[in-house]
């Protein structure tokens, strides 16, 4: 029962899961007078809100990887990967197309044991105690597969019931996940006449159907158009901050928009683990200066390579030069002032941040390099 | 295992596949029947003109040719009800989450398995009527009745089992029923190789093996332990064989 | 990959124990096997005389069917099925005599359907497998020595081999199928009654018996032999005196029963359905018939030595009619005041001890039509008979409890009924299923 209770690490204010029900005290609170597992559950909280402030610190690691590795036949898809995530995390996981994402997602969520190495989610062991495990996560694999001959509404009601330990409040629960994920319109229709988007928030709907703490997202945003991603997008977002979220995606924008916290793989291996922002600035070793001339171009490419502490500079169409320089200082004042008075028009000057694209590529690249 | 059970259910009656095969079943069963009957028909009238005496045995004239055009029936009619409870989730790709729901694969084997088998026994129960049928020309022997089909339902629930496997094994339902009733047909055949190869061991271990074989008894209206027996540990072991392929199936991904 | 192979074998070791273990479960199974006859007809379920010779079984019994596959050996199988499902001494085998026509000819076998039933050393080859045959080749096999019975003849009794309505043949071929010899027997020496006889059987004799024949039997009875004896309604035969020496009082009457008696027949064939708590008999519910009989009684003074048990008696509503002119006609019956009312006996069995701890058994019945031709099958009566006579020849495991069974019922089909059974099954109802799947799809197209 003590696992499911977890700080959060940035508030002092302690955000509690309660043991049976996995809800918020305050939801419990609210909902008790319906229902006697709410009633039951305070109580229970109120015992174990000691015993959980005591074992606050080795609680708040939500998914704990340890020495990871999985093989496929003479294959090494996933190699050594040590990861943990806290509790209101959310990781991403990055990396080339096999890069062992989707297996170290699927480990997390049972779906596939480990070859050797453990994985531990809420301190339960997901090979030994694999279904306690498995009740703590909400799993949406890749390409997200759904009964297609079912009903939205009777999906929801099986994930319900194969779910939850309690046996009344699955309508309930299917009520609820049909409202918060915008279902109502297609509830009675059958899967396989949703659109890309209801699906994928069928698959969301499902994974989230018995508030699962631990949320295993396998790119959940893969084949959406750009309207739909964004929706999800947001649904995601909503349901970051209490919940700890694991999940992968090819669009980086969307791992810096969502992640706190980034790894990168590559073939099996964790490359780099770190927050967003720390990662992008640990691997940009230049600052790219993108400078808009009117005219004579170049003069101006002339003017900029002049400048101390440009490196290179290069131009890719007749207006637009990009110039690398050295990170400690800030090149614009300087070139903007080279340029004007070199009579040469300014239209424009900025700095551009390296891309965590960019970033990951260069690791992915640079680690290439190495190994070979 | 409930909710694994009641998902089964719902998705067997959410296309017409369950009317469809109730209906050839059933249908199939009834010419039969009906064949049965228009022979008891034709000897009843012969032995009044020559006046002998009684009438004729109805176990044996309508029920054991009956229930033995059903269990030919049956076994075609099992690996199409079972061949989708593991392809149909392998090729839709759901096994995997089903891989990662908090239920043991134990259980939802077993509510698969008892899935299919309610379906089975729905159907078979519907073509009940045909036997209560001929109460409006005579009186069978209720205790064949029921000891016949306490028979088809456990050698169904056998076959079911060996289908349950097959299903397991491949992501084509196509594939599935196909293995199925082959499997079916060489342990069907067993006995009929058991009395080629005559004698020994080998003869009387086929013949305890054949499926048929033990059928046969229970269309006498004899139920032996024995036979219940056989039905069901031939049930357990595709059954525990199935556990086996899942959980390879589960480490190779 | 070495992970791999270890995967593999622990798997095929998985399976391997288990299969073990299941085909352990089987065979405890099959060697503890037991069944439950759910037919009304009870076809699965042996005579209960085969099932006792069978329970009483103390050695091995090998049968050899010598058959080519088919339905007359499938049928031999499933009856072998049988027997051993009552016996775990039976042990079977079905060879196809043309592929091993060495086999075939050491047993000596020209045709099929042939079986052989060996055990204790001994073998019998019967012409085909039957229930009845395979109980009489054990009873031959178990049997040290056959035992004989004598029917007495020359007195006018109906005689064993007379297959006509009055004679004894379907009594004789019964006694034959339990193992028994049956002969006639000629009583008029005084030394005529053979030594080897185990029961000497006197039914409906017309004429008197001689005095010489009359100390004869008596003499037999008291070395401690065993004797039938079944009078006709006033025809005693000059037994009276005989019977009365062993406890049994025959009366000069007819019996008569309104109530109870044969369907479509006369009040002078009572219908017995209650009978004695000797383990021949106890428990024995069909009904037996006896045409034209007379009653018997206790005496009330039995010899010393003698004890008397009831075997079968008439309804309450019986009663013993001294006046045979009245049963003519079908005038109603009423008992006359010197008649005895029933219930009354018509069969008892006397035991009487004699010199050297010897028991002598007097079997009497009050009727001899019922064992005749006529009589013999009808009802329960043969197994009554059958019955009465092994407990009287110690042969206790033939008896039989089991009633005759109809297996046959009437099938009548009027042309309206049977396009009843035609159009329901085969239309009606496949159609009906057809429509609630064809009802969603049509209606989701027009949706």
């Amino acid at each position: 029962m003590t696992p499911c209770i977890a700080l959060d690490p940035q508030q002092d204010d302690p955000i509690f899961r309660l043991p049976v029900t996995g809800w918020t005290p305050a939801r419990a609170f609210l909902r008790a007078g319906g229902e006697y597992a709410g009633v039951i559950d305070i109580l229970l909280f109120v015992c174990l809100e000691t015993l959980a402030r005591s074992d606050a610190q080795g609680n708040q690691r939500m998914i704990t990887i340890d020495d990871l590795t999985k093989v496929y036949g003479s294959r090494t898809v996933v190699d050594r990967v040590s990861l943990t995530v806290n509790h209101g995390e959310v990781l991403g996981l990055l990396g080339p197309n096999g890069a062992g994402k989707s297996t170290v997602m699927r480990i997390i969520a049972s779906a596939v044991p480990p070859t050797s190495g453990r994985v531990r989610v809420m301190s339960c062991d997901t090979v030994t105690e694999s279904i306690k495990a498995r009740r703590c996560i909400g799993y949406l694999p890749e390409h997200t597969p759904l009964y297609p001959d079912m009903k939205v509404e009777s999906l929801l009601s099986f994930a319900a019931r194969i779910k939850g330990g309690r046996k009344n409040g699955v309508k309930d629960r299917v009520r609820n996940a049909v409202i918060e994920f915008g279902l109502e319109e297609v509830r009675n229709r059958s899967i396989a006449t949703l659109s890309r988007g209801y699906r994928q928030r069928v698959g969301l709907a499902q994974a989230m159907i018995n508030d699962p703490p631990v949320l295993v997202l396998d790119e959940p945003t893969q084949g959406l158009d750009p309207e739909h991603a964004y929706e999800i997008r947001q649904l995601v977002k909503d349901l970051s901050g209490s919940r700890t979220i694991v999940l992968s995606s090819h669009v980086l924008s969307e791992v810096s928009q969502l992640c706190s916290r980034v790894a990168v793989l590559n073939k099996g291996r964790v490359i780099a683990v770190d927050s967003t922002e720390k990662l992008v600035s640990l691997h940009q070793n230049h600052t790219r200066i993108t400078i808009r001339v009117g005219e004579r171009l170049d003069q101006a490419l002339k003017t900029i390579e002049a400048v101390e502490g440009v490196i290179s500079a290069s131009s890719s169409n007749s207006q637009v030069i990009k110039a690398e320089t050295v990170r400690d200082r800030d090149l614009r004042p300087v070139l903007a002032e080279r340029i004007v008075n070199s009579g040469i028009p300014l239209l424009g000057i900025a700095r551009e941040e390296m891309s965590l694209e960019e970033v990951c590529m260069k690791l992915v690249t640079g680690e290439d390099a190495t190994r070979a | 295992m409930r909710s694994i059970y009641l998902k089964e259910i719902v998705q067997y009656f959410s296309s017409p596949v369950f009317f469809v095969l109730a209906c050839v079943f059933v249908g199939v069963a009834g010419v039969f029947f009906y064949n049965a009957v228009a022979y008891a028909n034709l000897l009843a009238t012969q032995m009044s003109q020559y006046q002998a005496p009684g009438g004729i045995s109805v176990s044996a004239v309508i029920l054991r040719p009956l229930f033995t055009d059903m269990s030919l029936l049956v076994i075609l009619l099992v690996p199409l009800i079972s061949m989708r409870l593991y392809a149909e989730e392998k090729a839709a790709g759901t096994m995997e989450l089903l891989f990662t729901y908090p239920v043991s694969d134990l259980k939802v084997l077993l509510g698969k398995y008892l899935a299919g088998f309610s379906v089975f026994v729905l159907i078979l129960a519907i073509s009940g009527f045909l036997t209560a049928l001929l109460a409006v020309a005579t009186t069978p022997d209720w205790g064949v009745v029921l000891a016949s089909y306490t028979g088809l339902i456990l050698m169904g629930g056998a076959v079911l089992a060996l289908g349950v496997f097959a299903s397991s094994l491949t992501r084509n339902q196509t594939i599935a029923a196909g293995v199925t009733m082959g499997g079916v047909l060489v342990f069907w055949a067993l006995g009929w190789f058991a009395d080629t190869v005559s004698s020994g061991y080998l003869g009387a271990v086929l013949r305890e093996l054949s499926l048929a074989g033990h059928l046969s008894r229970f269309f006498n209206g004899l139920i032996t332990l024995k036979d219940i027996v056989f039905y069901l540990l031939f049930a357990v072991f595709f059954l525990a064989v199935t556990l086996r392929v899942l959980d390879f199936h589960r480490c190779r991904g | 990959m070495p992970s791999r192979a270890i995967h593999a074998s622990s798997a095929a070791l998985f399976v391997l124990i288990f299969v073990i273990m299941l085909v352990v479960v089987y065979l405890t199974a099959m060697n503890h096997d037991m069944g439950w006859d759910l037919s009304r007809s009870k076809e699965n379920t042996l005579d209960s005389r085969t099932r006792n010779i069978l329970s009483a079984l103390d050695f091995d019994i090998r049968v050899t069917v010598f058959d080519k596959p088919g339905r007359d050996r499938n049928k031999a199988r499933e009856l072998l099925d049988l027997f051993a499902l009552e016996s775990p001494g039976v042990h079977y085998e079905l060879i196809h005599p043309d592929i091993r026509p060495g086999t075939a000819r050491r047993f000596g076998i020209d045709r099929y359907g042939r079986t052989v039933i060996a055990g204790k050393g001994r073998q019998v080859v019967v012409d085909s497998l039957t229930e009845e045959s395979f109980a009489n080749a054990l009873l031959t096999i178990k049997q040290e020595r056959k035992k004989n019975i004598y029917v007495t003849c020359g007195h006018g009794e109906p005689r064993i081999d007379d297959e006509g309505k009055r004679g004894l043949s379907s009594l004789a071929s019964a006694l034959r199928k339990d193992g028994y010899r049956v002969s006639g027997a000629l009583t008029i020496r005084l030394d005529a009654i053979p030594r080897d006889a185990d029961l000497l059987m006197v039914a409906g004799p017309r004429e008197r018996f001689t005095p010489e024949e009359i100390q004869a039997l008596r003499e037999f009875i008291y070395q401690g032999g065993n004797i039938l004896i079944a009078l006709e309604p006033f025809d005693d035969g000059g037994l009276k005196g005989l019977l009365d020496e062993a406890g049994i009082v025959i009366g000069d009457d007819l019996v008569v029963d309104p109530v109870n008696h044969a369907a479509g027949g006369e009040a002078t064939m009572p219908v017995v359905s209650s009978y004695g708590s000797m383990e021949a008999v106890a428990g024995y519910t069909a009904a037996t018939v006896f045409p034209t009989s007379r009653s018997l009684g206790v005496c009330e003074d039995p010899p010393a030595g003698a004890s008397i048990s009831r075997l079968a008696r008439t309804s309450e509503q019986s009663w013993a009619e001294h006046d045979p002119a009245s049963i003519d006609g079908h005038k109603a019956f009423s008992p006359g005041p010197a008649d005895q009312k029933g219930p009354l006996d018509i069969a008892l069995l006397a035991l009487i001890q004699t010199g050297g701890n010897r028991e002598a058994r007097v079997l009497a019945f009050g009727d001899a039509d019922f064992l005749t031709n006529t009589y013999f099958n009808v009802a329960g009566n043969r197994n009554f008979a059958m019955n009465c006579i092994n407990a009287v020849l110690d042969q206790g495991y033939l008896i039989s409890l089991d009633e005759a069974q109809f297996r046959d019922v009437p099938f009548v089909l009027t042309p309206g009924r049977r396009s009843l059974l035609f159009w329901v099954p085969v239309v009606v109802v496949p159609s009906l299923l057809l429509s609630f799947a064809l009802v969603p799809a049509w209606k989701r197209r027009r949706a």
